[in-house]
């Protein structure tokens, strides 16, 4: 199977970088730029329905347009590699805040950037991932070229 | 420990297959890397490269992704290691501050190495705006890493798995597939594409991937006790994508498609995961295209070949490709015409490791045949995959071997009675020299004698040398070389020789039918030109490809002159300096080198060596397919004493005695040698054209009991040493190939410490070598010190290198390539060059030649009357001794009543800057005894 490009990806992207401490996410600063974001992939998860973290962009219905699956945003675990192959997940409270960027495609259509989660706890914290992935943040896609909206939400 | 510990240096595209905004791009920086750690940093970075093109599925995709290299300079080396797990601990400070055991938790984790990733994303987004992911390179052995933010591995040989594990996870989202307790798995249908709770083929997320005979679940995982997970009767075939209990951090009741994958335990990316990495650079992939570049093939003015065999010469239909995938080219027809294919009738390409476009090649062949002959033909060539074809007309002809008018210009000055260094005089040098060269030259070629001292006279209009031996010009040209013509006496007038070597060359080519096909003139001086015409008011009126050799110091000699001479006419310059007895002819072989860029042969091998009555060398030598002829020469000032063999690199000898139609022996006053065809053995052909060959040589004739060297070597005092009854000799393998090598040296200064560049090319038929090839300089200074000089790949065959000239004197440089072809047969090339430095080197004019100011002055005075016994008397007054004074000065000048040569006998300063000197001296002399003269005389 091969991959081939289309050649029609618009080369228009937002980076937003977001931060999670203490049970709080916030945007600390976004980024358009000149360049393809990665596409989504696969059915977009649901809530209520769907484990992990995830990013959706929405239109002004509430219509998803894009979605990202995201990777441990917590940071509250870290794999230790052993040359053997045989990995471990180690889980635990970072006890710091964790900033990560995310790249999203910047449609012009998108009004709100919806996270999707289980819970802005680290897993200690909760104990055990119990429940299923909800909204857990909701921002209006920023305006301009870059900035730092400052914007948090509980 | 931070950034403070080191700084950021250059940002190197190193992958660069296209635009940034539309690629994926990957940003490499390193930690704990000294400056003087810098080239171990650039490997690191081409092993990881090369770890990640060569990992499916990124195999097929890397032609979507640029890579840039960040060279982050530490102060100290290495990582901090604080020894959690036993071990020593040791701290470096490094720009990023790498630390192993880093704490998670409240606890250290030993194999967990971190950096500041906030520094370093930062660094990389700043330098490369557009990055998508970044990693992080720690110049640590041991083995660690982690993931995150940035994607961060050890330089341990296993550490790179850890750093696409990590990207698997930031740049694609995919979950792990390990198991575990359950703590971190998510509690619904885990959101990541590659692990899920469903094993429902109908509704599984991966359900296209599933064949129908493949159970589901596909496997459960017998540790685990509280599964709800029901074990298949038939056990699912091997490699099948399905669902097998474990994964996302819980043995039970998760799955994940494969047993094995990269995202559990570093096995190859299951078929879904690949799928997913697909899907996310689908996007970045370019536009796939496909251009022939080669609507046609031309075998234009292919040669006949060497002793009546065929030269085979190739040429490739050249497509240039960007592509992500594999493509197949193939032929459908053809080729019509008799042309061959002699690397098969398909390739198949895929994307270039580091640039946007590749290029596929199917290679056709052609074989000479005799003179006139024409041949035409066509072949067609399908793209499997597009089902694009192209026709390819084809046209070839055949014709005599080029053929090349040599004018040799010879100097024939009174400084030529002069020794060369090692007892010879450099006139017997130039006529031993000049007799080796005659002797080699091809039968077709012409030969043409130019003599010069205070003016030039044509001694020999061209001729075609005809025979080896025996033919008439060579006979002709041979006898003048040896006879009075060429008594030294006189000046130099360099500039008239040239013109009288151009005007001869002209001549013959107006009134030879057909001309020649190449004109080439071989200057060969000892001095500094001190005649009109200057080089440089001839120079542009030359056509002919024009070399010189120097026989002597640079700084007795018209470098910079006929540099320009020679760099101008594609040819070049070298310079002997004082030859020494071990290397007594270095000259010979310097006109050799000549003889071999005027005929286009190819040096193979070039050692030289020392035999004695009980030995026997074997020199080996290397002849590729791409070698349609070869002469080995033996230089020597007695060649008939060495018995001289040749050794196929099947074990056939050749003697001088074999004959056959492909090779011949010649033996001459200076030098013999063997001129083939390979194969050299027709009904061997295999065994004796490409491979290891041998020249054998001894002293002494081949039939035994009738060594006769010793009398006849010791009439050769000045290259005999009857002490040790040895014999020096040179051995030259010349090659007619279609694998060429040419090396040039540039130099646009010859005073002390300029720099030179040296620039080689190969080339393989129409192509650059497809096989690794290796360039580099051997570099002799002037106090014999060696020193080894690699050349770069700049790109399309071409290698360069930058050496600089600190010290006076000639500089050798022995240019060697070797490598392999597109057969994969070894092959060695090698071209010597000179370079030359001297104080002050850059001072001569080419418009004004360094007359001697003082001694023209002088003469003048004394002819004109001026200098009369009135004056004579007043300065005796003033204590100046006229006659000794006359007497010094006519030392210095050798005579008042003729020219000069404006060479200085020792090395030091130029010619110009002695007399210089000398005239400043005697003018402040003269002045400080004027100046006492005014007072009353005693």
């Amino acid at each position: 199977m091969a991959a081939h490009s289309s050649g029609s990806h618009p080369r228009q992207a937002l980076k937003v970088t977001f931060s999670i401490d203490k049970g709080k996410i916030q945007i600390l600063r976004f980024e358009r730029l000149p360049m393809i974001a990665p596409p989504a992939v696969g059915d977009p998860p649901q809530a209520g329905k769907n484990g992990g973290y995830w990013i959706e962009l929405r239109d002004g219905n509430d219509r998803v347009l894009f979605h990202r699956v995201l990777h441990n945003p917590l940071r509250d675990s870290v794999e230790v590699h052993s040359p053997d192959g045989k990995i471990e997940r180690v889980f635990g409270d970072p006890g710091k805040p964790s900033v990560f960027d995310v790249l999203l495609p910047d449609d012009g259509a998108a009004t709100s950037i919806v996270v999707m989660g289980e819970s802005l706890t680290p897993v200690t914290a909760r104990k055990s991932a119990a429940r299923a992935a909800g909204e857990l943040a909701r921002f209006s896609v920023p305006s301009g070229r870059s900035g730092n909206p400052g914007r948090t939400t509980p | 420990m931070s950034t403070a510990d080191g700084y950021v240096g250059s940002t190197t595209k190193v992958v660069d297959h296209g635009p940034d905004n539309a690629r994926w791009n990957l940003v490499i920086v390193g930690d704990g890397y000294q400056a003087s750690e810098l080239t171990q940093y650039y490997t690191d970075v081409e092993n990881f490269i090369d770890e990640l093109r060569t990992t499916p599925p990124f195999d097929e995709l890397f032609c979507g992704i640029n890579v840039y290299r960040i060279d982050v300079v530490s102060n100290e080396s290495g990582a901090d290691d604080p020894g959690c797990a036993g071990g020593p601990a040791s701290t470096a400070a490094t720009y990023f501050d790498a630390t192993f055991c880093t704490p998670f938790a409240g606890t250290p984790l030993d194999r967990l190495l971190s950096i500041d990733s906030a520094s370093a994303i930062a660094v990389a987004s700043a330098r490369v705006p557009l990055q998508h992911q970044v990693l992080c390179i720690v110049n640590h052995s041991k083995y660690g890493g982690s993931g995150g933010n940035i994607a961060t591995c050890s330089t341990n040989a296993q550490a790179n798995e850890i750093a696409i594990h990590e990207i698997g996870h930031s740049a694609f989202g995919l979950a792990d597939e390990y198991g575990g307790t359950g703590a971190g798995t998510p509690a619904g249908e885990p959101s990541q594409p590659n692990v899920t709770r469903d094993t429902n083929r109908a509704t599984n997320k991966w359900r296209a991937l599933i064949a129908g005979t493949t159970p589901m679940p596909s496997q459960c995982n017998a540790a685990c006790t509280s599964s709800t997970c029901v074990a298949p009767g038939t056990p699912p075939a091997a490699g099948a994508v399905g669902t097998y209990e474990g994964g996302i951090y819980s043995d039970c009741n998760t799955y994940r498609p494969l047993p094995s994958c990269y995202m559990r335990d570093y096995g190859p990316f299951c078929p879904v995961c690949s799928g997913v990495i697909r899907q996310v650079l689908a996007p970045f992939q370019p536009a796939e295209s496909i251009n022939l570049t080669t609507p046609s093939i031309a075998f234009t003015n292919v040669p006949a070949g060497v002793g009546g065999v065929g030269v085979t010469t190739h040429r490739a239909i050249v497509w240039e490709v960007v592509t992500c995938r594999r493509l197949t080219f193939e032929i459908t027809a053809g080729p019509t015409g008799g042309f061959g294919t002699p690397l098969g009738t398909s390739v198949t390409v895929t994307a270039d490791p580091i640039l946007p476009a590749s290029y596929a090649r199917i290679w056709l062949s052609y074989t000479s045949t005799s003179p006139g002959d024409m041949a035409n033909g066509t072949v067609t060539v399908r793209c499997v995959e597009t089902g694009q074809t192209w026709t390819i007309n084809i046209v070839a002809n055949t014709i005599a071997r080029p053929s090349a008018a040599v004018a040799l210009v010879l100097d024939r000055s009174g400084s030529m009675t002069e020794d060369a260094g090692d007892g010879v005089t450099k006139v017997q040098k130039l006529r031993e020299a000049a007799d080796a060269f005659i002797s080699i030259m091809q039968p077709a070629d012409g030969i043409g004698l130019v003599r010069f001292n205070d003016d030039a006279q044509r001694l020999m209009e061209i001729q075609e040398a005809g025979a080896a031996p025996g033919g008439t010009g060579r006979t002709t040209a041979l006898t003048i070389i040896n006879g009075a013509d060429l008594t030294p006496a006189g000046a130099t007038s360099i500039g008239d020789g040239v013109v009288n070597g151009k005007q001869m060359l002209d001549d013959a080519q107006a009134s030879t039918v057909p001309p020649f096909d190449v004109a080439a003139m071989v200057v060969i001086t000892d001095g500094m030109w001190n005649q009109p015409p200057s080089l440089a008011s001839v120079s542009s009126s030359i056509t002919a490809n024009t070399y010189a050799v120097g026989i002597g110091l640079p700084s007795n000699i018209s470098v910079p002159a006929l540099t320009t001479l020679c760099q101008g006419h594609n040819g070049f310059l070298l310079i002997t300096g004082a030859i020494t007895t071990d290397q007594s002819m270095r000259l010979s072989k310097y006109f050799l080198q000549i003889l071999a860029g005027v005929t286009n042969a190819q040096v193979a091998a070039d050692p030289r060596g020392v035999l004695d009555v009980h030995s026997e060398h074997r020199i080996p030598f290397w002849m590729c397919e791409a070698d349609f002829g070869m002469d080995l020469i033996v230089l020597s000032p007695v060649p008939h004493v060495i018995d001289f063999q040749l050794e196929a690199p099947d074990g056939s000898r050749i003697t001088p005695a074999s004959g056959g139609t492909n090779s011949q022996f010649v033996l001459s006053r200076y030098a013999s040698y063997y001129r083939c065809a390979l194969p050299v053995l027709p009904a061997n052909a295999s065994g004796s054209h490409a491979g290891l060959w041998h020249a054998v040589l001894k002293l002494g004739r081949s039939t035994p009991g009738k060594l006769t060297h010793v009398r006849e070597a010791t009439s050769h005092a000045a290259y005999y040493d009857p002490k040790r009854a040895v014999l020096p000799y040179e051995f030259i393998a010349h090659a007619y190939s279609s694998l060429t090598f040419s090396a040039a040296l540039g130099q646009a200064s010859f005073d002390l410490g300029a720099p030179c560049r040296v620039i080689a090319s190969l080339r393989e038929y129409d192509a650059v070598p497809l096989g690794r090839a290796t360039v580099w300089a051997e570099v002799t200074r002037p106090d014999n010190v060696v020193d080894l000089l690699p050349l770069t790949h700049e790109a399309d065959g071409r290698y360069v290198a930058s050496y600089a000239l600190p010290n006076p004197g000639v500089y050798s440089f022995r240019v060697r390539a070797r490598g392999e072809t597109m057969h994969g047969s070894h092959f060695e090339r090698e071209r010597t060059l000179t370079a030359t430095a001297v104080p002050g080197g850059d001072r001569w004019d080419p418009h004004d030649p360094p007359g001697n100011d003082l001694c023209d002055l002088l003469r003048c005075l004394r002819e004109s009357g001026v200098i009369d016994r009135e004056l004579a008397e007043r300065l005796r007054k003033f204590g100046i001794d006229l006659p000794a004074l006359w007497k010094c000065l006519g030392e210095r000048c050798q005579s008042a009543s003729s020219r000069i040569e404006t060479r200085q006998p020792q090395p030091r300063a130029p010619a110009s800057l002695a007399i210089a000197e000398l005239r400043d001296e005697l003018l402040k002399l003269i002045e400080e005894r004027l100046h006492r003269g005014n007072a009353p005389p005693e």
